[in-house]
């Protein structure tokens, strides 16, 4: 029993960092259609610019983490505005555009590996002395983590349903060449996605390196196929299906890893290709999910 | 001596890639299938030359696998094959008849997850991650010195490339290609002139199954250590990339970009005076010009070194022409058919 609170909490963990990701590479496929294979690559480059700020340059805290996180959002925008746009328009189709993705995600990955090496690096946070809290030994670091995960879902939640740009986001998702043809600028507010979710994934991979004591350039790729299951669990292209999703499998994956370490991976992945199977939006119906995977 | 030895191992790991990249030239070049399971069959024709080569395993012995034979030479690699195909018949009746484009690429990327994860959890199984080794290789009796074998080895798998080269060429040009090919450009046109969809595409993927696990196998006698890493999720994308480096659809392509991608960038990178003492720094410098050059093609010439050929009509006047006019002559000439008219090419795949 208390192992099982305590795999509890680790999930709880683990979910926060894997709805953080989750969102945004959703609303990547679903509302810009592309699948983003260079996501978990970008999560990593977030977690070594914060490395160099603040044990290199010896800056703040909070300071290098806003900055990093920062920069990803802007290579995410980078990458859209100057590679998958023009690519599209180009002509290049779905498949080849993965593979455009991919090739982003190797080239960040180990451009990452050649100027820091092989090696293990390691943030040091504060807050690292469990506290008991319903039988769940948890850092206060973790604490902090989950409450990040939550205040960020809360926001988001108010910059779809609230926002103007929210509101683009959304039409987009449900046909772009309707929404165009209501005045919505659908480039730049694919940009400004992208910024968005780049901005997610910068901010997860931040975390996922803060969590896990040591991390080098190919920690975050583990985390892909957890991603895809989540989006497609929660529905493709659907932000609340997203966290839903997180949450399920962040904890039945931790629940499974009890039996076998290995295996947690494939439940979950097996969960995202049942539910890609047998029911294709979703399993929580959301105005937000296109069926972005049908053709 | 030094020189030809490393000539015959390039020349070896070529044509194991090539194998490869026809299969997957046979299933997304000619079918526009995005089917991502090939990488199955792969390790499927690795384990199955594995374990009928290496005989039953020795209990308390470093590796375990559940089952072992000991057959003589062609027997595992025609059983590796047999097997593939299975795999590839499964996997394409399973998703191949109402899954497309991004569904398709995106179920068969989870099989792969599954059964990788599950072949490399499960130490008993297949080796689990620590894999399988010491797996014999076939005519070592013809060559005593390691350059001879090298030679030798060099030649088996020069035999079996070719003919794989040569069946997908003919199944290029065959009816059965062609209607793959009219599937690919026009799915419904093609369903209303009574080609079976689901049928033609099965039947590439079980092709593509049966070199995939070729490759695999040979790959797993050329190393003669089989682990979970070489037919994980990483090595699939630079196959398809080789593909699209070379020109899909087209199998002179497909072995110009294996040779591109695989021995020029792979070896290229060693010249470069920086990364050549460095070997930690070679393999990132290696991923990351494959890397650079799949998004360079894509850019700047999509449709590969060796773009695929339009399919030629024959407007010999002296023939019955195809609706019965006796001067050859189209009803309607001067309306293009539809493959002519360069709309139709990439999008089957489209999203």
């Amino acid at each position: 029993m208390q192992l099982f609170l305590q795999v509890t909490g680790f999930g709880l963990v683990d979910a926060s960092i894997l709805a953080l990701a989750a969102v945004g590479f959703t609303l990547q496929w679903g509302v810009g259609k592309f699948i983003n294979l260079a996501y978990v690559y970008l999560m990593m480059l977030s977690a070594f610019l914060d490395y160099t700020l603040t044990q290199t340059l010896h800056l703040e805290f909070w300071l290098s983490a806003a900055l990093s996180i920062g920069a990803v959002g802007l290579v995410s925008m980078g990458m859209n505005h100057y590679l998958v746009l023009p690519l599209a328009r180009r002509g290049v189709r779905f498949f080849d555009l993965l593979i455009a993705g991919f090739g982003v995600g190797i080239v960040v990955e180990f451009g990452l590996q050649a100027i820091y090496g092989e090696n293990f690096f390691q943030i040091k946070v504060a807050g690292t002395r469990p506290l008991k809290i319903l039988g769940m030994h948890l850092t206060p670091s973790q604490l902090v983590i989950i409450g990040i995960a939550v205040l960020v879902m809360v926001m988001l939640h108010v910059l779809l349903t609230k926002t103007d740009i929210g509101r683009a986001i959304r039409a987009i998702s449900v046909n772009p060449t309707l929404a165009q043809s209501c005045g919505v600028r659908v480039d730049f507010v694919l940009n400004l996605l992208w910024l968005m979710s780049g901005v997610l994934c910068g901010l997860s991979g931040l975390v996922l390196a803060f969590d896990t004591s040591l991390f080098n350039s190919g920690t975050s790729a583990v985390e892909l196929p957890f991603i895809l299951a989540i989006a497609m669990v929660g529905g493709i292209g659907s932000a609340y299906g997203a966290m839903g999703a997180a949450l399920l499998i962040g904890l039945v994956s931790n629940w499974v890893d009890i039996v076998n370490p290995q295996y947690g991976i494939v439940v979950a992945v097996f969960a995202g290709g049942l539910v890609l199977l047998l029911r294709p939006e979703g399993l929580f119906r959301s105005p937000m999910a296109s069926l972005a995977g049908s053709v | 001596m030094n020189w030809v030895f490393y000539a015959t191992t390039l020349g070896t790991v070529f044509f194991i890639n090539l194998i490869l990249i026809l299969s997957v030239n046979l299933q997304l070049g000619l079918l526009g299938l995005p089917n991502l399971s090939f990488i199955i069959c792969l390790g499927a024709g690795a384990y199955v030359v594995s374990i009928f080569s290496l005989g039953p395993a020795v209990p308390g012995s470093l590796q375990q696998y559940f089952f072992g034979a000991f057959l003589p030479f062609p027997i595992p690699l025609i059983l590796a094959a047999l097997v593939g195909v299975a795999v590839a018949f499964i996997v394409g009746a399973l998703v191949l008849y109402r899954m497309r484009g991004h569904t398709l690429a995106v179920i068969t990327l989870i099989i792969v997850l599954v059964v990788w994860s599950v072949i490399n959890g499960t130490p008993n199984f297949l080796g689990g991650a620590n894999g399988l080794f010491g797996i014999p290789q076939p005519f070592h009796s013809l060559a005593g010195t390691t350059l001879g074998y090298g030679f030798v080895f060099l030649g088996y798998v020069a035999v079996l490339g070719c003919l794989c080269f040569v069946f997908n060429q003919r199944f290029f040009k065959s009816p059965l290609g062609r209607a793959a090919r009219a599937l690919r450009e026009n799915e419904q046109a093609a369903v209303a002139l009574g080609k079976d969809a689901y049928r033609i595409r099965l039947i590439a993927v079980m092709c593509g199954g049966a070199m995939a696990a070729l490759s695999g196998a040979l790959l797993a006698q050329y190393s003669m250590i089989w682990t979970p890493s070489p037919w994980s999720l990483d090595e699939v994308f630079p196959a398809i990339g080789a593909m699209i480096v070379g020109g899909r659809g087209n199998n002179w392509g497909a072995a110009l970009g294996t040779f591109f991608v695989s021995i020029v960038i792979g070896q290229g990178i060693q010249w470069i005076p920086f990364v050549s003492s460095d070997p930690g720094l070679g393999s990132a410098v290696q991923w990351i010009g494959e890397g650079v050059i799949f998004i360079g093609f894509l850019w700047f010439r999509p449709r590969g070194l060796l773009p695929e050929r339009k399919a030629r009509w024959d407007h010999s006047p002296r023939r019955v022409g195809a609706f019965g006019e006796a001067d050859g002559s189209r009803p309607g000439e001067g309306v293009r058919p539809l493959e002519r008219s360069g709309l139709v090419s990439d999008s089957a795949v489209s999203a």
